[in-house]
């Protein structure tokens, strides 16, 4: 349910929890107290109620000890005197005898010491009276008298407290909910800024900072501390494209000019065992220079700016291109191509690098999968992400070089003799990841599959 | 064709005007930005080679200054630049074509031959003929000799792309570039597995071969 869900995400942020902490504490403080209150304002009055049912017991005993006119009679002197209390004299059978208040002999049975009873069946009161308080004496002859006081103040006073109890309990509580709230969505509000220009960031906008606020309070600081590194970030950054930047100019110039040499000498050769040798020079240069390409790409991709370029491509157009063009190749290599695409698959992203990225997968097959009859290319859609599969039942790799084989430069014929540069899938890899994919290397029932998925647009 | 060439760099001026004399080009070289926007704008060349990075005023620059002042000559960028943003760079600012050095003399003179024929030709008709071949391209079909050609969509577009260069040397990377809009090269020879196959479609069984290869350069199309 989204308020179980809105609850429980509430309950991670920290100010929150902290906050609402704070708050129980203070309420079972409040709690403590009103307990005191109220505790001490419960005995201070029925002590003060105990003692005037007393004094009216010592009274209404010495007086029957003088005149010896029996309860009944006595009870109806004190009332026409006017005591201001409650009275009732009971027969050794239960019936009543005389007083200002009736009590049904159930009510007589139950009461013994000093005890404070409420309005009750059997216990009629005058209307103002919502509760007594007094206590019982029995006499040898089994004649009994009750004597007790109004005790609604009590009651009131008691009710009184519980309500301003309640009262203070749902304040503080409302109180800091509001300020657990308030306190969450503050901190709440300075984590997401955080987290846009992370994130920012690393969609590729290096430039982007963490805004301050002049409270130098601890995510000031630690924003502070944080901008300083994205400045650091930044200037290496910089650095690395300046450098590399030079590499392109400095060192592809002497080499393009070497091979602008190499291409003019080989114009005045006649002799075909020196433009033999010159061939084969500018075959190498060639594939000095194409590492060097795909390491500048590689950097490229790496630095995440290309994203800020992204626009929707056609994942199906552009797949069933490479389908079409990979088909002969592999079929002059004595592969069977299958390729299946469903149709409309778009993704959001730079066509010339997606079309490097599965470029450089086929590649591998015709270039490594040594011994495969058969290779295919799926290409589908699963809850919001295309998956695809590139599938050979060539020779495979090797135990354990799955994780191997997507570092740069690693190449696993050893002795260097195939074609490759060791870049190819350590490219495929940055450009899916530049893409928010992920790829993955398994081996299959034969050869080698690579699965890849990438959100869809 | 005279060539203007924007290069502050003279050894590799020297060696592309080497380069392309025996293709019969006339090359002048402008030795930074200011001196190639005046060759160009007073100049009178059917084509200008621009490098990037120039001291002074960049090759971006120049080229965007004599477009605005109205100069449509066309214009090839030679750079180190290869970057991916570098080459829109280099096409926003009013390039007609971007190569990366190191550059291969042979693919150079091809690209500048496609260039100022662009500038000359009329845009291509409904029907292609070359010899007996002939390609509708409304109807996206291919004949030759009277008799019907099937052929897969990329080997139509080769075919389309070499009969609209006819008589041109085409290079593997003109046919990357402009056929399958892949601006790198894979290391698979998909373009000769297409051209192979292309071959043996409309070529096959036919007198006269008019798909050539130029080893080294690229293919033509074209009756001998």
């Amino acid at each position: 349910m989204w308020f179980e869900g809105a609850a429980r995400s509430l309950w991670r942020i920290s100010g929150f929890r902290l906050t609402l902490l704070g708050v129980l504490v203070s309420l079972a403080g409040a709690l403590l107290v009103f307990g005191i209150v109220h505790h001490a304002v419960e005995v201070g009055w029925r002590d003060q109620i105990d003692e005037r049912v007393t004094a009216a017991q010592t009274d209404i005993l010495g007086d029957i000890h003088r005149n010896h006119k029996g309860i009944a009679w006595n009870v109806q002197a004190t009332l026409a005197e006017g005591s201001g209390l409650f009275y009732a004299a009971l027969a050794p059978n239960g019936r009543w005898q005389a007083g200002n208040f009736h009590l049904s002999s159930a009510v007589a049975s139950r009461w013994s010491g000093p005890k404070t009873l409420n309005r009750q069946p059997g216990l009629p009161l005058p209307p103002h009276v919502l509760a007594i308080r007094g206590t019982a004496l029995r006499f040898s002859n089994g004649e009994r008298l009750f004597i007790a006081a109004d005790a609604s103040a009590l009651l009131t006073l008691k009710s009184l407290i519980a309500q301003s109890f309640l009262a203070v309990f749902g304040t503080i509580l409302a109180l800091g909910l509001l300020i657990s709230l308030l306190a969450a969505r503050g901190t709440l509000r300075r984590v997401d800024q955080f987290a846009t220009t992370l994130h920012d960031i690393m969609e590729g906008d290096l430039s982007r900072r963490i805004p301050l606020r002049s409270s130098h309070d601890e995510f000031d600081r630690l924003a502070a501390e944080m901008n300083q590194m994205l400045q650091r970030l930044q200037e290496l950054m910089e650095n690395l494209r300046q450098v590399t930047n030079d590499i392109s100019h400095d060192l592809r110039s002497p080499l393009a000019r070497l091979r602008e040499h190499l291409e003019l000498s080989r114009a005045r050769f006649t002799d075909p065992a020196l433009a033999a040798v010159c061939d084969e020079a500018v075959a190498q240069l060639d594939q000095a220079l194409g590492i060097f390409a795909a390491m500048l790409r590689l950097a490229e991709v790496e630095s995440g700016a290309r994203r800020a370029h992204f626009t929707l491509v056609d994942l199906s157009a552009l797949l069933t291109l490479l389908a079409e063009s990979y088909e002969p190749v592999l079929a002059e290599h004595g592969i069977t191509f299958q390729a299946n695409i469903a149709p409309a698959l778009n993704v959001h992203g730079d066509r010339e690098l997606l079309a490097q990225l599965f470029v450089n997968l086929l590649d591998n097959i015709t270039l490594h999968a040594k011994g495969a009859a058969n290779a295919a290319l799926h290409a589908g859609m699963k809850s919001g992400w295309v998956e695809l599969c590139i599938e050979d039942d060539g020779c495979g790799l090797p135990n354990g070089a799955q994780g191997r084989i997507l570092q740069r430069f690693v190449r696993l014929d050893t002795a260097r003799q195939r074609p490759g540069h060791g870049l190819g899938l350590p490219l495929a890899q940055a450009i899916v990841a530049l893409h928010g994919g992920r790829l993955s290397l398994a081996e299959g029932k034969a050869g080698l599959t690579v699965r890849l998925t990438l959100p869809a647009a | 064709m005279r060539v203007l060439l924007i290069e502050d760099d003279p050894k590799a001026a020297a060696n592309l005007r080497a380069g392309l004399a025996p293709e019969g080009h006339e090359v002048e070289v402008a030795v930074d930005g200011r001196a190639g926007l005046l060759a160009a704008a007073a100049g009178n060349f059917d084509v200008l080679i621009i490098d990037r990075m120039l001291p002074g005023l960049d090759g971006l620059g120049v080229l965007r200054t004599l477009r605005g002042a109205g100069v449509h000559t066309p214009a090839l960028f030679l750079t180190a630049l290869g970057g991916l943003d570098d080459r829109l760079d280099g096409l926003r600012a009013g390039g007609d074509d971007y190569m990366v050095k190191p550059y291969a003399l042979a693919e150079l003179s091809a690209r500048l031959s496609a260039l100022t024929r662009r500038a000359r030709v009329p845009p291509p008709q409904v029907k292609l003929r070359v010899g007996d071949l002939e390609l509708d391209r409304t109807t996206r079909t291919v004949w030759r000799a009277g008799q019907k050609i099937e052929l897969k969509p990329r080997e139509y577009e080769v075919l389309e792309y070499l009969l609209r260069h006819r008589g041109q040397v085409v290079t593997k990377t003109m046919l990357l570039e402009d056929v399958w809009g892949f601006h790198f090269t894979p290391q698979t020879s998909i373009v000769e597995a297409q051209i192979s196959r292309l071959r043996a479609k409309i070529d096959q069984g036919f007198a006269a071969p008019l798909i050539h290869t130029y080893r080294g350069a690229g293919y033509k199309l074209d009756v001998v």
